[in-house]
């Protein structure tokens, strides 16, 4: 049995494992078989990160997921494994069913096997396997800048606000205000008329619409640290205000950013999703996860594989970002001590 | 308190303002408004563009037809001006649009707020309460799931799937075997884990759950009951007597006898109630909400008699748990009058029951309660579909602050001072968890607003949402705006209510 000792939370971590030792020089309590383990607080967090099973597994399917998506038809021009590609049309093949079977000769009898076209055909004979990727590499695309763009955003304000305090405070607050009481759907659907159907373009377009949450968190927790002893010792000492934020604040708000940083990406692929079934967002010829259920709307009594795929895809990937930041906000939550089997 | 919501109201007023000035210059500046004339051949090309011109004043500066618009919303606020949101480009008054909008959007708001709140509430606390167990896992699978769905495809997926299978199953209402014993195996599960306890006790409630369901419907698809359905008064006899008892132990426990006994009289009264008020209710001359209404009031003044001469010292919760059970009474006889309609409706829209475009049937021909049966048959998967993606949040949250409420101290002094532990949950660790509740749901209806626009989308509604995309796609400033306006002054006006209403709650909170 091992417990876990909370270490010296130092600025840089020590990385060495410190074994408490009995006067003996033995691991104390190693005679019942119980070792005290110090750890520092960098190691804690990946520990319980580590073991948190539903976080583990998501975080592996995601990966698989994104691997998929940008390996098999290429991304930046590099050809993929996938031999056929999401604009080509062809020739309907059995009206356009799909070739993937999973199921056991035992059961169907007709064994493992991807075939031709293992998500189908669309109407006009594209592969839809192939299109599902392309969706689903610009729909991962748009998630992840609006992740970075809007941490970026939503850290840099919430610090200014909540550092600096007095009127630049309240400048910012106000903004953060506009945009947080409208909902988010409706500023996005509005600003999504600007970016011309680009996925790159939507991305930024979307970051302006979810940051002021991670505002507010950043400057709620800068406004209780800006009063620490480590802050004002940081001060005394002639610290610049731009050193004390990077250096010292920031490294302590780190959990509140990354658990937010990834619920932003599941909330952000949903509303493009969203976004583009209403056809506010990206446009053809560029394609998205949501703009193909919507392209494709019609076809479901006939052709059911259209609807289930680009679906199945966005409910793994949100699903999956989900229980990553569950487990990071589990392992980062000083509070937690308790490691989940 | 009355300064400090004079400066919300101010400071919000101030928002709001810039924020609708920023929305008008996007959505003036999103497109061209005249894409589609131009485009035009007929002869009356120049004379159309001319006038959209002068409908949107599209010759003058943005920050004058801004003001313009301005000037006509005042006059909802300004007594003695008539309110103007302005007209859409084809010369309809958005006004009556958004008049006629309305009361679509908020009904599917309304519904599915009250629905996740309510699912959100119990299953949070039933899976805090038993924290670990097999019930708390799979209701935090769930919500992750629910959490993680695009409301578009789950709403998709309940018209294209939900909706023929249900309508296709009406026109043959069987429940077979097997089907039978998979709902029972549902319900013996949530029973189980409902009750915790030892294992002996968990399978007792599970067979007895699991095996009354299955015999249930057995026994109501063999007498055709899914084509003529009704309660019928041996039915809202068991509800009615069966919720007294729940109320009556919820509120004061069932060792309080004035309670249980003025609970029962209640339900009793109004078994016997229904024998009139049904009939009466179904005549076409008397259907109407209003009468539902005073019948209600009428209700509530009995059992609050009833609590009183039977209360002896338990007065107070007496004449409280009388009123609910009333209420629940009333809701049960108002079930069965509705469930009595549904083969008249069936026959009218020729037995697909659920409805999945519009929001009621195109000059339907049907009595009151008809009427009523469209409304809901039509409002039924789009708020399935708003609740399901909505009861995630409510139940993680609803778990945490339960969990939270649940180790605090005063529970622990609750416990040991003899209490027991219904007590103690409802009165001390509920009550305090479902506080700041009122913050989330207060902040939750703007993303409600905002999934209503995607579910009108996909249903098909003449809603707000409707209004909003259409307004945005043909470069209509004022529909939009008409519904932003809605909005935003929705969220501001609940979150202000919100505020208060947490301070009534919580004694902490001072003003």
């Amino acid at each position: 049995m091992t417990l876990d000792v909370p270490g010296v939370a130092e600025d840089g971590a020590r990385p060495e494992v410190r074994v408490l030792r009995g006067p003996d020089g033995a691991e104390a309590g190693a005679d019942q078989g119980l070792t005290v383990v110090a750890r520092t607080q960098r190691q804690l967090v990946a520990r319980r990160f580590l073991r948190h099973r539903a976080a583990m597994a998501a975080l592996a399917t995601l990966g698989c997921a994104v691997v998929l998506a940008f390996s098999s038809i290429g991304v930046l021009g590099l050809p993929g494994w996938w031999g056929q590609s999401y604009a080509t049309t062809a020739s309907l093949a059995d009206g356009g069913r799909m070739t993937l079977d999973l199921l056991p000769a035992a059961v169907d009898g007709n064994g493992f096997a991807i075939g031709e076209h293992p998500f189908g055909q669309d109407d006009i004979g594209r592969d839809y396997f192939a299109l599902t990727m392309r969706g689903a590499q610009r729909s991962l695309t748009i998630a992840l800048l609006v992740g970075v763009l809007s941490t970026l955003l939503g850290v840099a304000v919430g610090a200014c606000a909540g550092y600096l305090g007095g009127p630049v405070d309240n400048v910012l607050m106000r903004g953060t205000d506009l945009i947080i009481g409208v909902p988010a759907l409706l500023v996005a659907a509005v600003l999504g008329r600007y970016c011309g159907g680009g996925a790159i373009g939507l991305a930024g377009l979307l970051s302006l619409v979810v940051w002021p949450q991670l505002a507010r968190l950043v400057r709620a927790e800068f406004l209780s640290l800006r009063e620490k002893e480590f802050v004002e010792a940081a001060r005394a000492m002639g610290a610049r205000p731009g050193r004390i934020i990077v250096r010292h604040l920031l490294p302590n708000t780190a959990g509140t950013i990354i658990v937010n940083a990834t619920l932003t990406v599941s909330a952000a692929i949903l509303l493009e999703t969203a976004l583009s079934f209403v056809g506010l967002g990206v446009q053809s010829p560029d394609t998205s996860l949501g703009k193909l259920i919507n392209d494709y709307q019609e076809a479901f009594q006939v052709r059911p594989w259209l609807f289930w795929w680009p679906g199945v895809f966005i409910v793994l990937i949100a699903l999956c970002v989900n229980f990553v930041g569950d487990g990071l906000r589990d392992a980062l939550d000083p509070k937690q001590n308790k490691v989940r089997a | 308190m009355g300064v400090l919501v004079a400066r919300r109201l101010f400071i919000s007023t101030v928002t709001l303002l810039m924020s609708s000035f920023l929305v008008f210059v996007l959505v003036v500046n999103s497109g061209d408004p005249l894409a589609n004339l131009r485009n035009d051949t007929s002869p009356e090309r120049d004379t159309k563009i001319a006038r959209r011109i002068a409908i949107l004043h599209l010759d003058e500066p943005v920050p004058q037809r801004y003001l313009k618009w301005l000037r006509g919303v005042t006059g909802c606020v300004v007594p003695g001006r008539d309110c103007d949101l302005g007209t859409t480009v084809n010369d309809q008054s958005v006004t009556a649009l958004v008049s006629e909008a309305l009361g679509a959007t908020l009904r599917l708001v309304t519904a599915a707020l009250v629905l996740a709140i309510v699912l959100g509430v119990a299953a949070g606390l039933v899976s805090a309460l038993r924290q670990y167990s097999g019930f708390d896992h799979t209701v935090s699978f769930t919500a992750f799931l629910f959490f993680s769905l695009p409301l578009f495809w789950v709403a998709v997926l309940l018209k294209q799937y939900l909706a023929i299978g249900a309508n296709n199953w009406f026109a043959e209402p069987r429940i077979g075997l097997a089907s039978a014993l998979a709902v029972a195996a549902v319900t013996g599960g949530a029973a189980g884990a409902l009750v915790g306890g030892d294992r002996r006790r968990r399978w007792l409630a599970r067979v007895t759950a699991g095996g009354l369901t299955a015999t249930i419907l057995v026994q109501l698809s063999r007498e055709d009951w899914f084509r003529r359905p009704a309660l019928g008064q041996a039915g809202i006899a068991v509800l009615s007597l069966g919720s007294a008892l729940g109320i009556a132990y919820l509120s004061a426990g069932l060792g309080r006898r004035a309670v249980l006994v003025s609970c029962l009289a209640t339900a009793t009264e109004g078994c016997l109630a229904q024998v009139v008020v049904t009939p009466w209710l179904q005549d076409p001359l008397w259907a109407s909400w209003t009468n539902v209404l005073l019948l209600l009031l009428v209700a509530l003044l009995a059992a609050a008699v009833t609590g009183v001469a039977l209360g002896a010292q338990d007065r107070g919760t007496a004449v409280r748990a009388s009123m609910v059970t009333a209420a629940a009474t009333g809701a049960f006889i108002l079930i069965d009058i509705l469930l009595r309609a549904v083969p008249g409706y069936a026959a009218l829209v020729n037995g697909r029951i659920i409805a999945t475009i519009g929001s009621q049937t195109p000059e339907f021909a049907g009595g009151f309660w008809e009427q009523q049966l469209d409304i809901l048959a039509h409002l039924l998967l789009p708020t399935l579909a708003v609740t399901l993606v909505t009861f995630a949040s409510y139940s993680r949250y609803s778990r945490g602050t339960m969990l939270e409420a649940m180790s605090q101290d005063y529970v622990r002094t609750a416990r040991s001072k003899g209490l027991p532990e219904r007590v103690v949950v409802v009165r001390h660790a509920l009550r305090n968890a479902l506080i700041p509740l009122t913050t989330v749901a207060a902040m939750d209806v703007g993303a409600l607003l905002g999934g209503a626009v995607i579910t009108e989308h996909v249903f098909g509604w003449r809603g707000m949402g409707t209004l909003f995309l259409g307004g945005l796609l043909q470069v209509d400033p004022n529909p939009v705006m008409g519904f932003f306006l809605v909005t935003v002054v929705a969220v501001i006006a609940l979150n202000l209510v919100a505020d208060l209403a947490y301070a009534l709650l919580d004694p902490r909170i001072r003003l």
